[in-house]
């Protein structure tokens, strides 16, 4: 975890040194949110009978400060803490804290002007179930535009990192780390403003890397797997966590009503789907309502 | 009695332009649905040849506050100096790539040094490159009998000699052209109205709302 801050620091104070960034010409931004999810494969299995589906509760604010060197460039800073519990599995239930660094550069005057960004995101969640605990670090970097009032898209290039603090072996000589992760992607959004206060958006990414599926013990899972522990969280003695290396697409869409300029109304849906050597295959799907207010 | 006689002559000669210089064109605008139509721009040239502009118009203001143009759609005659205060605490990089005037103040805190002057008629079309939903407009208006509505719909121009004009309307949101407006009328005092109904498009901004992607607008 401090290794992590440690990197994010020296990300934003790098930026900082290098577009000579003025402390007093900034903004505040704060931003809360809540909402409800439904996820119908909380434990990313491939057989229905081990799927376990569940609704939670979730909620965060985000402060952050963004400093305008110029009129093209931004370097912002947000520190996000967040929350959530579950209906069924409370071993989910989860506290969170993060900060991201964020610089994005307009490459022209206009709002149809073309933008760079990269991002480096740490943070770290405490679960109720301690064997998900850990830190994260995603480093993003992405390519942007608005073509008009209605219409902005972008794409981009991710790397994200999972340290688990647990690692307490199942099998002999097979690591207990389920959730020490690691992955690459590539992603692609738009954003399509229907009138000024209706927006649907849409998303997809392709992640190589690890991921972690829950299941009852069979072959295919315990060849491909690179960790096994238990996974308590979902009170099935008969459930383990296997780590696996996969390749998971995924596509959301989601529609925000804004009621006014401060706040917006969203539902969202999300598809997942992972494959994994050994035939290994996993979809999910999840819904949400978020209410968002930013002061 | 000759004397007088002129004297009396004079006079009424003297008052009769005084009395023809106080007409006021009240126009009123409405959508086709009948609603009124605030921010709509109203402008009266003469037939017979264009109306005297003031030789130094005064200094108009176009307020950053809250992130947004006050007010959002500005009136003034060709020459008119306009400064662009910025009330906000972050800085604002204000622009415009319209052909009557091109222009960038970049980001700045308070007020810039000089103004802006806008010295060819037509609409200026104002943004932020940093908060990209801030939209503002300028009616730069060859003629100095023009006015924009008021939330009722209802513009009013006043001292406007009394003779022909041609009168045209413009919004932000007017479907077609400006000149499909234009009508003539003879001006008379002490008020002359006319009604415009116009079809507007829907309205297209970029949404400053948040959304569910965290970290802000920045």
């Amino acid at each position: 975890m401090k290794r992590t801050i440690r990197s994010v620091a020296r990300f934003a104070v790098a930026v900082a040194a290098v577009i000579g960034v003025d402390a007093a010409a900034g903004a505040w931004t704060v931003t809360v949110d809540a909402g409800a999810v439904y996820d119908d494969n909380l434990t990313r299995a491939a057989a229905r009978s081990d799927r376990r589906d569940d609704r939670a509760l979730a909620g965060g604010i985000g402060v952050g400060y963004a400093w305008l060197p110029t009129g093209y460039d931004s370097l912002a800073l947000v520190v996000d803490a967040r929350g959530g519990a579950y209906d069924r599995y409370p071993g989910l239930d989860f506290a969170s804290i993060g900060a991201t660094v964020r610089y994005r550069r307009k490459l022209a005057l206009g709002i149809d002007a073309p933008w760079v960004a990269v991002s480096a995101t740490a943070g770290y969640t405490d679960y109720r179930d301690d064997v998900r605990d850990g830190s994260t670090l995603r480093l993003h970097a992405a390519l942007g535009r608005r073509f008009d009032e209605t219409l902005a898209v972008n794409v981009g290039i991710g790397h994200d990192r999972r340290h688990a603090r647990s690692d307490v072996p199942l099998v002999p000589g097979v690591s207990g780390a389920i959730f020490e992760l690691a992955g690459s992607s590539l992603d692609a959004s738009v954003e399509y403003a229907l009138d000024p206060r209706w927006q649907a958006s849409g998303r997809t990414s392709a992640r190589r890397g690890d991921v972690e599926s829950t299941s009852r013990r069979n072959r295919a899972v315990f060849v491909a797997s690179t960790a096994i522990a238990d996974d308590p969280a979902f009170r099935d003695p008969e459930l383990f966590g296997y780590r696996l290396r996969g390749t998971t697409l995924s596509a959301a869409v989601s529609l925000s009503y804004a009621p006014h300029d401060r706040a917006s109304l969203n539902v969202g849906y999300l598809h997942e789907s992972t494959r994994a050597s050994e035939g290994i295959r996993y979809r999910s799907r999840a819904v949400e309502a978020t209410v968002v207010y930013g002061f | 009695m000759i004397a007088r006689a002129l004297a009396a002559a004079l006079g009424f000669a003297v008052a009769l332009p005084a009395c023809a210089q106080n007409a006021r064109i009240v126009a009123s605008v409405r959508d086709v649905q009948g609603r009124p139509v605030a921010d709509a721009v109203i402008v009266a040239v003469p037939v017979d040849g264009p109306a005297r502009l003031p030789a130094k118009p005064g200094e108009v203001q176009i307020v950053q506050v809250d992130r947004e143009f006050v007010p959002k759609v500005t009136v003034v005659v060709t020459g008119t100096p306009v400064a662009f205060p910025n009330r906000d605490e972050v800085r604002h990089h204000v622009y415009s790539f319209s052909t009557p005037k091109r222009f960038e103040l970049p980001l700045y805190h308070g007020v810039p040094p000089q103004p802006v002057v806008f010295d060819k008629p037509g609409v200026v079309v104002l943004g932020c490159n940093i908060h990209d939903w801030m939209v503002a407009y300028v009616y730069v208006s060859e003629s100095p009998h023009a006015a924009k509505t008021r939330s009722d719909g209802i513009a009013e121009i006043d001292d406007v000699p009394a003779r022909s004009y041609v009168v045209r309307a413009w919004h932000p949101q007017l479907e077609g052209d400006e000149s499909s407006t234009r009508r003539t009328i003879e001006v008379r005092s002490p008020r002359s109205e006319l009604t415009f109904e116009l079809a507007l498009k829907p309205e297209v901004r970029v949404r400053r709302a948040p959304t569910v992607q965290r970290g802000g607008s920045y």
